[in-house]
């Protein structure tokens, strides 16, 4: 069973995503829920000799991307992940929504246009204010056994939006790679492989 | 109001751009996992016609010519044209090109008889790259606001200190331009011609998330030498000298990264089309993505009628560069679970698509100029001429 949903905000929040994603599947098998026997899982969990994707922005995360993850034989492919550990990724990515929009706010607080700080600049209150919001919805959103793929998957596609608008506040700075906002880059790429879309579920699964 | 329609010759080079845009393809992600190493892709066909293209036909086998057809260089609607399909072959091996690039255009506009020769003559060939260094770590894309500083240490010399980040080819460069200031005033923003490697010089390249064939790099001038006369502009009046040019530069710019957006998206949208014909939102993206392709066209249209429109290509890239990051989310939500790590074409380009954002002032910078411009009546088209009521005959539809 997963740690609650305040636990691993805190862990996204403090720890990161890889150790965040730990918690998230403990207890799991991979193989069996890994789509297209596809699966993102902290490297420091990967016995060598796996089969991992090349990613550079993912290793340097502290994530691999493994085809045919170790685990029970014959599992998958599966579907992503149940409902409640989904709802455990995403208060993960909330925590690393939170660390960000610090960050973020901090540097738009020093940083000025036209003199006026960009943290007081029209656009960009109004930018901070709806991802404030939307943290704040998403953390408030039941944490329940029995969420519908189809909300399930909305749920992490809005995270994504979030961490795009928390991305764009450290303009080309964000967009080195050793930048610590490349988690939100990760956390969306992750959260792609383990949150089952509503299509999915059309098919049965 | 209607959509901008490429005459026969430009049809023409579009045709040949997409022909030669399946080798960008191909390259795309061996040059995305190490785009130090260009000497695999010197050779690609799109990159000569680039240059030829781009540079004066006296340092490359001439004009290009297609047909009956001939492109002088210099037009930035020509540019969008072959970009856009450059790009749906693959954004970041187009931005690998060796050409003369933005400092071209720049020393085109700027230079003298003598500095065009020696700018050209360096970044003649299918390996020699160039930078147009303008860009600072703590000021962003406000040129007007830049730090670095050009000291005039006699009458025939300076020197230049500061840093420029997130230049496109900046370790790889072996000419370009740096803008910097002589004095504090808004005339002394000046172009400098600056050969690389030079004593002072320091460069170091940044590992990007994406669109990594654009080889950023940050460029540290330490009281790097520059002759008077690699000051461009001295020919022309103060307020010709510096900013002014590099506006017009800018104006370009963003016609061309709008095109990149495009192209990219529009190379998502048919790799979803692939691999899930009759996904729904393909048509939706379709329209909107040839909506945009008009925009772009427009856009570079007016750059080239007049250097100084900044707006038409402001309103492009804020149209395009976000449309193609919603259609890489759309592609992603498409393909089924774990499409980013099992498509390695959708995951890069998905990196991709971000950098359009950042690249030529940010969406929210585009949103200042293009409201100012609007306020200013710099958008007749879009209503505000329009008749308070309908035309005599009625002016139904059919």
């Amino acid at each position: 069973m997963t740690a609650g949903s305040g636990l691993l905000r805190e862990i996204g929040r403090e720890h990161g995503l890889a150790a965040g994603l730990a918690a998230v599947l403990d207890g799991l098998d991979p193989a069996a829920y890994a789509p297209q026997g596809l699966a993102a899982l902290p490297a420091a969990a990967v016995p060598e000799g796996q089969s991992v994707l090349p990613n550079a922005l993912a290793a340097r995360e502290g994530i691999s991307l493994v085809r045919r993850p170790p685990g029970a034989q014959g599992a998958g492919p599966g579907g992503g992940l149940p409902p409640i550990r989904c709802a455990a990724l995403a208060a993960v990515r909330i925590g690393l929504l939170d660390r960000m929009l610090a960050l973020a706010t901090a540097r738009l607080a020093a940083r000025r246009f036209g003199g006026v700080p960009l943290i007081e600049q029209q656009l960009v209150v109004g930018a901070v204010a709806d991802v404030v919001a939307e943290i704040e919805a998403a953390a408030a959103a039941p944490y329940r056994q029995d969420t519908p793929a189809e909300a399930t998957a909305a749920r992490h596609e809005r995270l994504t939006e979030a961490g795009w608008t928390v991305t764009r506040f450290f303009g080309a700075e964000g967009y080195i790679a050793d930048h610590p906002v490349r988690c939100l880059y990760v956390s969306a790429l992750v959260a792609d492989v383990w949150v089952p879309r509503a299509a999915g579920r059309e098919d049965g699964r | 109001v209607t959509a901008f329609e490429l005459d026969e010759r430009r049809e023409a080079l579009r045709g040949t751009a997409a022909d030669l845009a399946g080798e960008l393809r191909a390259h795309a992600l061996a040059l995305d996992l190490d785009p130090d190493d260009m000497k695999p892709y010197l050779d690609i066909e799109a990159f000569e016609l680039v240059r030829r293209c781009c540079a004066p036909p006296r340092f490359t086998d001439g004009p290009l010519r297609i047909g009956r057809f001939e492109y002088p260089p210099g037009s930035c609607l020509d540019q969008v044209v072959y970009n856009i399909e450059f790009a749906y072959g693959d954004a970041g091996v187009m931005l690998a090109c060796p050409w003369p690039g933005l400092a071209g255009i720049l020393v085109d506009r700027l230079g003298d008889a003598a500095q065009q020769e020696r700018f050209h003559r360096a970044a003649a060939g299918n390996a020699a790259w160039t930078f147009f260094a303008v860009t600072e770590p703590d000021r962003g894309s406000d040129a007007s606001a830049m730090d670095s500083a050009l000291h005039r240490e006699s009458a025939d010399l300076y020197r230049l200190r500061g840093t420029k980040r997130y230049i496109g080819n900046g370790a790889r460069g072996s000419v370009g331009v740096v803008l910097a200031r002589t004095g504090t005033g808004p005339l002394s923003v000046r172009a400098a011609l600056v050969e690389a490697p030079a004593p002072g010089l320091h460069t170091t390249s940044l590992d990007t998330v994406g669109l990594r064939g654009a080889a950023l790099a940050e460029m540290h001038a330490d009281g790097v030498a520059v002759p008077a006369d690699m000051l461009l502009g001295r020919h022309l009046s103060p307020t010709r000298q510096g900013l002014w040019g590099a506006v017009r530069v800018f104006n370009v710019m963003r016609a061309q990264v709008a095109a990149l957006a495009v192209g990219t998206g529009l190379a998502l949208l048919d790799l979803v089309r692939a691999e899930r014909p009759g996904a729904p939102g393909a048509e939706q993206f379709a329209d909107r993505l040839e909506a945009c392709r008009g925009l772009v066209y427009a856009a570079a249209a007016a750059v080239d009628r007049d250097g100084d429109l900044g707006h038409p290509s402001n309103a492009a890239k804020l149209a395009a560069a976000p449309l193609s990051r919603e259609v890489a989310r759309w592609a992603v939500r498409s393909l089924g679970p774990a499409a980013l790590a099992g498509q390695p074409l959708l995951e890069k380009w998905s990196r991709d698509v971000c950098a359009f954002e950042f690249m030529e002032g940010t969406s929210d910078i585009q949103r200042r100029h293009v409201a100012k411009s609007y306020l200013r009546g710099g958008f007749p088209s879009y209503g505000r001429d329009a008749p308070a009521a309908p035309p005599a005959g009625g002016g139904r539809l059919p």
